[in-house]
């Protein structure tokens, strides 16, 4: 029997955060549990859990690899770490010299606890031309709560650090229960579900919450700003304001007012599918039972009509005074050691690479710091792309972008893609260099995700398999070719570096593992002291919560919330709706998949084998489909097929779809992605004005059984 | 199966008839038509049907359940708890069964009429008797299954049992056979009728008991396994030996070909009897609508 | 233990945490989700995290001809693999479906053919699995054992504890002495209406679940916690 310790790290499966205690017996990981003493208090899910069998996978990539055949044929030649980081700094400097610093991308998948390196590896270099989902994801949020609070973040007060948890929660677009650390982890949602009086889940589908909550209002997809807007109208009308916040504390309240007049419940009913009187009931227990708060999801921000959406849902919470107070929406304050992203704020982005960004003449909110992807990949096509060279650590954009026939063809004309991962997936089948990226077991490294109160130590528990690095290490080397005065000697270095102004040490911070500002040394009522502003206030042009929004009316956008239809629906494209009669949502995050994550995960897949469409029985009959069937969903750019999951929780007429899937198991370059895939279905031409993001969420679309195949 | 199916509605067994459960299935009706034909033999008095019976129960019987079983280097184990197991006391029986009776053989052949051949005829009747009704208390223990939870089982296995028993008595007879062929096949008619009825019965039974049992019954009728019930159960085993059986009584002029026919149909009824009832075991949902 | 199926997610948490406790054959899991779901005006769906049962009555214990299935002083129904022949009568008696059988096919590795993981491999070493008997959840028993040997408390101390009630983030789950009158898991059930799965079997499982409405709690202001003088940070700002 040989040495046997438990080493204390942080999960990051999924976006991350979960503190988890590891044993690993003579060099082998024998056990993985939740920490009790971390935030997460020992609690962990299946994907953190089924790790065990991530790390040991036979179809790890253990080396750099070298693309001999033509891109996607599956031809690879080992090279080494040395010979990889050469080609890429000669193509990259190369491509530099000939086309700009912009001509490189930078990209990322959803945040996976590396975003910081990302993007200062982007800046240091001389590029703001990153890619990431967030415009479909995270980011319209951020952007939009920056108008209030300066630097972009508000989060529910789950917590109860002020003393009072919230009153009246609501749930929109949201599964946090399973998509834990979007936002917020899960644990300590449910952890305040105990002391909430109502819960208003806004969602298409039954959840797992919804079933249970006070009030769930059974929205028709992409129509949430008028829903919005219509409780907004009635909070006022029936004067249930928060009087003395809008009067001392907004900006505007009288041009919201007058907009909102034209959202009567009423009207709001007709565009929403909901009855008038639940939306009057939710407009209520919003604003008598105070506080409250709003667990936004994403799929709002998967709509080319988010940034009014989200727009709207800011205005009210501000008119409901939600805003900073105990147990509403708080803007957390970082630990001593500052926001993690100060390590790539600090490279500045200059005028010459703002003006390098693609999309950012059009979408002014969205690509303002990193470049909008739909713009890309319809450059890529039409040959007049600015980005040459493509570096991608992590991410599947081949799968996660609109109308992927497209992006397929896209990525194809591009002059070098370097793709960094764990696995051999769709993405990496079209590189040209590839290289190995080590676990979260594997690594030593700083964690912060959404709530941003708090970091922790990743704790190399085992050494990465084969010759596989961590991201750090992979973005520290190929920076210091290109840019070594922003890189570091090791990865060490670069981790005392980030810690600096807390006054700790990688060494010192690696064995604490959480170094938070938690309880009471976090404080509410920000705007009532000097935190944003000498005297008081917003960090806002007018000092003011900005409900007239002065920002986006220099921008050049409407300063007021209003509701757009989806690009398309049955009263956007009545013809259309004639042919695909079926409101198309795609989305629903499974508990024990990430994305197009981990079906590669024998424990994990075997929760559920095949992508699955919910439909409501009514509306499966009317096209003979049965549960289990396999049932083509076909919309105007291409058909998929999922495994049809009749499901009385699902509103008639609505198709949801699992998103971000492929198959592991089938053989490459495409590893089935055409056949399941919903961004198949989706639209890349119709895109948010202010954050550019495609319509993911509300579409048209038909089904039908697909016969071939049982 | 999926989360929102799996023991939400009807849910078959498995263990015990599909993959290697066929083997227990074996093992499950050749106990009864074992035990039945040792009965029945000893009623004629035929040395030959003794004999086969212990072959059928010793190897056919005890072969197969130790081949169904995980672990078969461990079957001593399987008799150490008879004070709770039917299971155990199962195997205890067939052990009994084995020895005793291989010991009536011996004694049989060598001492026939001795007072010891008596006493180990009566033991080897009894142990016979508790060889071919255990299997049939095995199921009706089982609370989950109501399709199975019924005292008529029991019965049923073991009086399909000796109408096999009457049938392979009747292929000894007309092998030149120590065993009289009329009252043979006057048996065999007796039982098959009587087996008819009692099918019929605890079917009826079944589905009044309880909601699953009812869909046990309609599995039968309607369901997968509803082509092994009425060809395997209703035609080769009731209706031709049963015909046949009539024609014998008839023309007294059968072939002999068609006799065997018919018994061979009885044991293929036998089989189809026991495949079902172990097919259509049903659990009860475990959570259902109203709680 | 007491299953709250309002808390409950379906998060598929306490799943994983059973195998890598126990270092569960890929064939094989002891807990299991089932999902209930009305239709209607108002659809729901109940999600039922199950397991052994633990039968104080257990008809599993009756059927079994070798021993091999047992029940503890504790109540805890186990399984010793060293003396089950495979006979899978306690499949068939368990009338709540907890008992799996672990043939050749439910162990073949997690990637067949490719590799034996070193996980696996310090598996084989440190918890039995033989093919051919049959397993089910034993209440962590091996947890608990070593728990109440340093003096905790199962239920209480989570070194005492199963590992899906440790892991489930809804906190779904509560372990605890049901022959306490004072237990978490007894007031549970006194409180909330616990309710047995089945309990015409006579059974007596000691699983009890509990259902109700979120949203049910008045107070949400925690007076002591409340904190007056906002006091300004360093850094960040
Ligand atoms: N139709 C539709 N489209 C969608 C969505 C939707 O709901 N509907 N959701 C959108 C959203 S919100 C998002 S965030 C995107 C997500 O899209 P992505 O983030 O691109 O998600 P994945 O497809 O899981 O790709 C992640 C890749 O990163 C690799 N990886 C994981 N961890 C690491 C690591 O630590 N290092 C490295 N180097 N690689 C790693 C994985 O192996 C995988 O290949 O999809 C978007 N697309
Ligand atoms: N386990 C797990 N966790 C994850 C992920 C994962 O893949 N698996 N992905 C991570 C990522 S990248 C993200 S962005 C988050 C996303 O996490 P969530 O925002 O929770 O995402 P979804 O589950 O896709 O969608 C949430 C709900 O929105 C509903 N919905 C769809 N369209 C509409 C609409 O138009 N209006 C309203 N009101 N509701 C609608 C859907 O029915 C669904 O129940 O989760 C993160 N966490
Ligand atoms: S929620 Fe995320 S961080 Fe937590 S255990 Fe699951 S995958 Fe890991
Ligand atoms: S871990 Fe808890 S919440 Fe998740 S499925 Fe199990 S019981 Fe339900
Ligand atoms: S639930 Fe089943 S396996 Fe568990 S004790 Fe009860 S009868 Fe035995
Ligand atoms: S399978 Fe094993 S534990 Fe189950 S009844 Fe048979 S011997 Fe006992
Ligand atoms: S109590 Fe232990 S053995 Fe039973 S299901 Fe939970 S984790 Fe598995
Ligand atoms: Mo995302």
């Amino acid at each position: 029997m040989g040495e046997k310790k438990i080493i204390k790290t942080t999960c990051k499966s999924c976006h991350g955060g979960c503190g988890a205690l590891v044993t690993v017996e003579d060099g082998v990981i024998i056990h993985i549990e939740g920490n009790p003493e971390s935030p997460t208090r020992g609690t962990m899910c299946s994907k953190g859990l089924s790790s065990i069998q991530h790390i040991n996978h036979p179809d790890r990539l253990l080396y750099p690899l070298k693309r001999m055949g033509k891109r996607g044929e599956g031809k690879w030649e080992r090279i080494s770490w040395d010979e990889a980081l050469d080609t890429i700094e000669q193509k990259m400097k190369e491509s530099i010299a000939k086309h700009g610093a912009s001509s490189i991308a930078v990209s990322q998948g959803t945040g996976r606890g590396y975003n910081e390196y990302t993007h200062r590896f982007a800046r240091s270099i001389g590029t703001a031309n990153i890619i990431t989902p967030g415009y479909i994801c995270h980011s319209p949020r951020l952007g939009l709560y920056g108008l209030v609070t300066g630097y972009g973040r508000l989060y529910c007060d789950y917590h109860g650090w002020g003393g009072e948890f919230p009153k009246t929660q609501i749930s929109w677009a949201k599964q946090l229960e399973i998509s834990s650390a979007d936002g917020e982890m899960a644990v300590w949602f449910l952890d305040s579900l105990k002391h909430v009086k109502n819960l208003i889940v806004i969602d298409p589908r039954e959840t797992a919450l919804s079933s249970r909550a006070t009030l769930w209002l059974q929205i028709r997809p992409g129509t949430d700003a008028a829903l919005a807007l219509a409780m907004i109208n009635v909070i006022i009308n029936e004067g249930l304001y928060d009087r003395d916040f809008v009067e001392n504390w907004t900006y505007g309240f009288e041009n919201l007012k007058e907009r909102v007049q034209e959202y009567t419940p009423e009207r709001a009913a007709e565009i929403t599918w909901l009855k008038a009187e639940d939306i009057r009931k939710a407009a209520r227990l919003f604003a008598e039972d105070t506080p409250g708060c709003i667990q936004i999801g994403s799929s709002l921000e998967r709509q080319a009509n988010c940034g009014q959406t989200l727009r709207s849902i800011i205005c009210l919470l501000g008119v409901t005074g939600n805003i900073e107070r105990p147990g509403s929406m708080v803007a957390w304050m970082p630990p001593d050691t500052g926001l993690r992203e100060d390590f790539f704020t600090e490279i500045p982005i200059t005028p010459e690479m703002r003006k390098g960004i693609v999309g950012s003449d059009e979408y002014k909110m969205g690509a303002a710091r990193t470049a909008h992807s739909d713009t890309v990949i319809k450059q890529l096509l039409n040959g007049n792309s600015v980005i040459k060279v493509w570096f991608s650590v992590g991410g599947q954009q081949i799968l996660h972008l609109a109308n992927t026939t497209e992006v397929i063809r896209a990525l194809k004309n591009l002059e070098f893609l370097v793709h960094a991962d764990q696995f051999m997936g769709p993405m990496a089948e079209i590189a040209d260099i590839l290289l190995p990226a080590a676990h979260w077991l594997e690594i030593d490294d700083i964690y912060d995700m959404h709530p941003r109160f708090m970091i922790e130590a990743h704790n190399r528990t085992v050494n990465p398999p084969g010759e596989a690095w961590q991201d750090s290490k992979i973005f520290n080397e190929v920076g210091k070719r290109l840019a070594p005065q922003y890189w570091f000697e090791n990865v060490e270095k670069m981790l005392d570096y980030q810690l600096k102004k807390g006054n700790m040490t990688w060494k010192d911070f690696s064995k604490k593992v959480v170094h938070a500002r938690m309880g009471k040394d976090q404080i509410y009522y920000k705007y009532k002291t000097d935190y944003w502003r000498k005297g008081g206030g917003f960090p806002t042009p007018t000092g003011k919560m900005e409900l007239y929004s002065t920002v986006l009316e220099d921008l050049g956008y409407d300063p007021l919330p209003y509701f757009q239809e989806p690009g398309e629906s049955s009263v956007s494209t009545p013809d259309l709706a004639k042919e695909f009669p079926l409101v198309l949502t795609t989305g629903y995050r499974q508990p024990f998949y990430f994305l197009s994550q981990y079906r590669n995960i024998p424990w994990l897949r075997s929760f559920q084998k095949d992508p699955v469409m919910q439909i409501h029985p009514d509306t499966a009959k009317q096209y003979g489909i049965e549960d289990g069937d396999w049932a083509w969903i076909e919309s105007p750019r291409g058909r998929i097929k999922q495994k049809a999951r009749l499901f009385p929780g699902i509103l008639r007429g609505v198709v949801m779809a699992t998103a971000n899937c492929f198959y592991p198991e089938e053989p490459g370059p495409l590893h089935g992605l055409l056949k399941s895939n919903p961004n198949v279905l989706t639209n890349n031409n119709h895109c948010d004005p202010m954050y550019g993001s495609p319509d993911l969420t509300a579409l048209l679309c038909k089904v039908y059984k697909a016969e071939d195949e049982k | 199966m999926e989360a929102h199916q799996w023991m939400i509605n009807y849910t078959r067994q498995t263990e015990w008839i599909d993959r290697r459960g066929i083997f227990l299935w074996i093992a499950f009706y050749a106990g009864g038509l074992g035990g039945g034909l040792y009965l029945v033999s000893l009623y004629f008095n035929s040395l030959w049907g003794m004999f086969i019976s212990w072959l059928i129960i010793a190897v056919i019987k005890g072969g197969t359940h130790l081949i169904y079983l995980g672990k078969p280097l461990r079957f001593w184990r399987i008799i150490t708890r008879p004070n709770t197991s039917w299971l155990a006391r199962g195997f205890i029986f067939v052990f009994l069964f084995i020895g005793l009776v291989a010991i009536q053989l011996i004694l049989s052949y060598w001492l026939p009429g001795s007072a010891a051949e008596v006493v180990f005829k009566v033991l080897g009747g009894i142990t016979a008797f508790a060889v071919a009704v255990y299997t049939g208390i095995i199921l009706k223990n089982v609370k989950g299954v109501p399709f199975w939870n019924s005292a008529l089982l029991p019965v049923l296995f073991v009086l399909c049992g000796i109408l096999g028993g009457f049938g392979l008595s009747v292929v000894i007879a007309l092998n030149g056979g120590d065993v009289n062929l009329a009252a043979a096949e006057t048996g065999s008619r007796w039982l098959l009728i009587a087996n008819a009825l009692l099918i019929v019965v605890y079917l009826w039974r079944a589905s009044i008991r309880e909601s699953v049992g009812k869909q046990s019954v309609l599995e039968q009728i309607h369901g997968q396994s509803a082509p092994i019930f009425w060809t395997g159960i209703v035609a080769l085993g009731i209706v031709v030996p049963l015909a046949i059986a009539l024609g014998s009584l008839i023309s007294n002029e059968v072939p002999t070909a068609l006799i065997i026919t018919g018994v061979i149909c009885e044991i293929i009824g036998g089989l189809a009897l026991r495949y079902c009832v172990l097919k259509a075991g049903a659990y009860k949902p475990l959570v259902a609508k109203a709680q | 233990m007491v299953v709250d199926l309002s808390s409950c997610v379906r998060c598929y948490a306490c799943l994983a945490a059973c195998r890598i406790e126990h270092f569960l054959p890929m064939g094989m899991s002891w807990p299991r989700l089932i999902e209930l779901e009305t239709g209607g005006d108002n659809p729901t769906v109940s999600t039922y995290s199950v397991r052994c049962n633990q039968c104080k009555d257990a008809p599993c214990v009756e059927v079994c001809p070798t021993g091999a299935t047992q029940q503890r002083g504790d109540g805890i129904v186990w399984v010793d693999q060293n003396k089950c022949v495979g006979c899978r009568y306690c499949v068939v008696a368990c009338p709540y479906q907890n008992r799996t059988f672990l043939s050749k096919d439910k162990d073949k590795g997690f990637f067949p053919g490719i590799v034996q993981t070193d996980f696996e491999k310090a598996g084989k070493k440190l918890y039995q699995h033989q093919i051919g008997t049959t397993e089910k959840c034993n209440f962590c028993a091996e947890r608990i054992d070593v728990g109440l040997a340093k003096g905790l408390k199962p239920g209480i101390d989570r070194e005492a504890t199963p590992a899906c009630v440790n892991t489930c983030p809804a906190k779904a789950l509560t372990f605890g002495d049901l022959d306490e009158p004072d237990s978490e898991v007894s007031r549970l059930i006194r409180e909330k209406g616990g309710f047995q799965l089945h309990p015409e079997y006579n059974t007596d499982p000691s699983i009890y679940f509990i259902d109700g409405k979120i949203g049910q709690v008045e107070a949400t202001k925690i007076e002591d916690r409340h904190q007056k003088e906002p006091h300004t940070v360093g850094v960040g700002d």
